[in-house]
């Protein structure tokens, strides 16, 4: 007993992880290749919606890898890949390069002129506050720009602006080129402009490899808030550049009648991004969840305007944004 | 500034020796971090980072029981890539073991008992930070085996104020928290929560403590722990790391 116990010491010294942790796979590009197209086939939600055959798209991308390739030619390929899945949350990170699909805005009309808007609607004294920029317009009509989710605000901002334009007849809320950011932003707006509490959005995960394994359905509740509320008549503007928060957050006031969604549809982007990394070190992110309308809508898809317009570039000379013009009729 | 100088000096302070009674713990030390976390990466990361301790310790004729709270946090990069990645990490551990002397001979005394070993850390990554992170929690319990030697009085100079302590644990059993399979947090909490025995997880830990007991009763160790957890439940993940910290024990 006495000999054991002296080896105790000696015994429990010798403690190392490195023989039972995974190392990491090997870099090659093949292997690179097989990561990224093994994670995308089980975690990405949108293979079954986009009618993708991921087999395919991986048997004929295989045939391009080879050992001797550069890091730009693997980057090539991996990126071309990639960009089959039409995703704006989707990006291929390098030292070198961000691989995207942008065609989500690319491939429309921008139906929009900053310029256009602060010297001939917004004018020299518009307000701005948390964010947003803010006037009253002729006729008694609101005019509210928000040109990022990301931008925050407090309930005591949202309360003073909503306070000044309360006396208007209607209000337009210019949310055109607002690619998103934050959700939760979305969703403390979009409780301003509630009448009535209601069940705007379903969302679920990825939770298996299959293209149509969802769970953990959460239900995207919304109450009107209890500070300053607008529930008069509202023309909200989109174009495709409204992308991820801002697209859901357009999905959050579908439920209410008093909403008015004027433009181009929506840009898309439901889906949570979630990230991952390849062996080379290299990262892509992709996203992992669906969300839906209550009547199975996958707002990936971008929401559909009620009344669909594009401008006319020719009238920005004039200095008029057809959009606001319409949205003003609208409301007058 | 003096105050804290005070608070360094004050182990040195005083006239008696002894490794029994109750102590405040406290320690600064630092850390080397090993992890591979599918839910992140199929990298194998590594690095360094720090830590620091706060607790409780006491020691009888026939006892030995030790409450800590430990932080921890650091940065740890990809091994064998040049590459710029990294993770921030995060940590807690909160420790209690309870143990009874089971053999004593001459100048060591072996302790036999059970232990609380909980993990929770958090990890992200330097891109993409809103969708680049992890959890894992480990809330485990199983037996605890240390032993305590004491240099002999007899021993010239300073070597009776010498004391070696080690102690290991071994999970039986986890609570795990770990992100799902796509998704880290749901409801605010960690997306999966489960029990699991060994076998499925495992988690241990080793500490090692040179001690030099002042004349005031004060301790100052010398200690070094490893750790290593590792499951295989949804997103697989396993880590390990190395913590050398300065502690002191006041004696209470």
């Amino acid at each position: 007993m006495r000999k054991y116990f002296a080896l105790l010491p000696l015994v429990l010294l010798l403690a190392c992880e490195k023989g039972l942790i995974e190392p990491s796979p090997a870099n090659t590009p093949q292997q690179n290749f097989e990561v990224l197209s093994e994670t995308i086939e089980a975690r990405y939600s949108f293979l079954a919606l986009k009618k993708l055959n991921w087999d395919s798209i991986h048997s004929a991308f295989s045939s391009r890898i080879s050992l001797d390739m550069s890091d730009e030619a693997l980057f090539t390929e991996l990126d071309s890949m990639l960009f089959l899945l039409e995703d704006g949350h989707v990006n291929l990170v390098a030292p070198f390069n961000l691989g995207r699909n942008w065609n989500w805005y690319l491939n429309y009309p921008d139906n929009f002129n900053y310029e256009i808007v602060e010297r001939h609607y917004l004018g020299a004294k518009h307000r701005r506050s948390g964010g947003f920029q803010y006037t009253i317009l002729a006729d008694s009509i609101g005019y509210l720009y928000y040109p990022s989710f990301s931008s925050s605000f407090s309930e005591g901002q949202l309360d003073a602006i909503l306070s000044y334009l309360g006396n208007t007849k209607g209000l337009i809320l210019d949310l055109r080129h607002n690619g998103g950011g934050s959700l939760n932003n979305s969703l403390r707006l979009a409780s301003r402009f509630y009448k009535q509490e209601a069940t705007a959005l379903l969302q679920e995960e990825k939770t298996g490899p299959g293209p149509n394994d969802f769970g953990n359905r959460f239900g995207y509740k919304i109450s009107p808030s209890k500070g300053v509320n607008y529930t008069k008549p509202i023309v909200v503007l989109t174009n495709r550049r409204c992308y991820s928060a801002t697209n859901t957050f357009m999905a959050l006031l579908k439920t209410q009648d008093h909403i008015y969604q004027l433009g181009d549809q929506t840009g898309g982007g439901g889906g949570i991004p979630a990230d991952f990394e390849l062996p080379n070190g290299w990262r892509f992110r992709f996203s992992v969840t669906r969300s839906l309308l209550p009547n199975g809508y996958d707002i990936e898809l971008g929401l559909v305007p009620d009344e669909k317009m594009d401008l006319d570039p020719a009238l920005f000379l004039q200095g008029k944004d057809e959009l606001i013009e319409r949205a003003k009729a609208l409301l007058d | 500034m003096k105050g804290f100088l005070l608070f360094l000096l004050l182990p040195f302070l005083g006239l008696s020796q002894s490794l029994e009674g109750n102590y405040l713990v406290t320690g600064l030390g630092g850390q080397f971090e090993r992890y591979n976390d599918e839910f992140l990466s199929p990298n194998r990361y590594s690095g360094w980072g720090g830590s620091m301790v706060l607790g409780w310790h006491h020691l009888n004729d026939k006892w030995i029981d030790k409450l800590d709270i430990r932080g921890e946090g650091g940065w740890q990069n990809i091994e064998g890539l040049n590459a710029s990645n990294q993770t921030l990490s995060v940590a807690g551990r909160l420790h209690y073991s309870l143990a009874y002397q089971v053999y004593r001979h001459q100048i060591g005394r072996l302790f036999a008992g059970l232990q609380s070993a909980n993990y929770f850390g958090l990890r992200q990554h330097n891109q993409f930070q809103n969708s680049a992170y992890s959890n894992t929690g480990f809330f485990s319990y199983g037996p605890s085996l240390s032993y305590l030697i004491e240099a002999p009085k007899t021993w010239p100079r300073i070597l009776p104020r010498l004391a070696w302590q080690s102690s290991a644990f071994l999970g039986i059993g986890s609570a795990l928290m770990r992100p799902a399979f796509t998704r880290p947090y749901r409801d605010g909490l960690p997306a999966l929560i489960e029990h699991q025995f060994l076998g499925e997880v495992q988690h241990w830990e080793f500490r090692h403590n040179l001690i030099y007991r002042l004349k005031n009763g004060n301790q100052i160790r010398l200690s070094y722990q490893w750790n290593y957890q590792s499951s295989a439940i949804g997103q697989a993940q396993s880590m390990g790391s190395h913590t050398a910290e300065i502690q002191l024990f006041f004696k209470l």
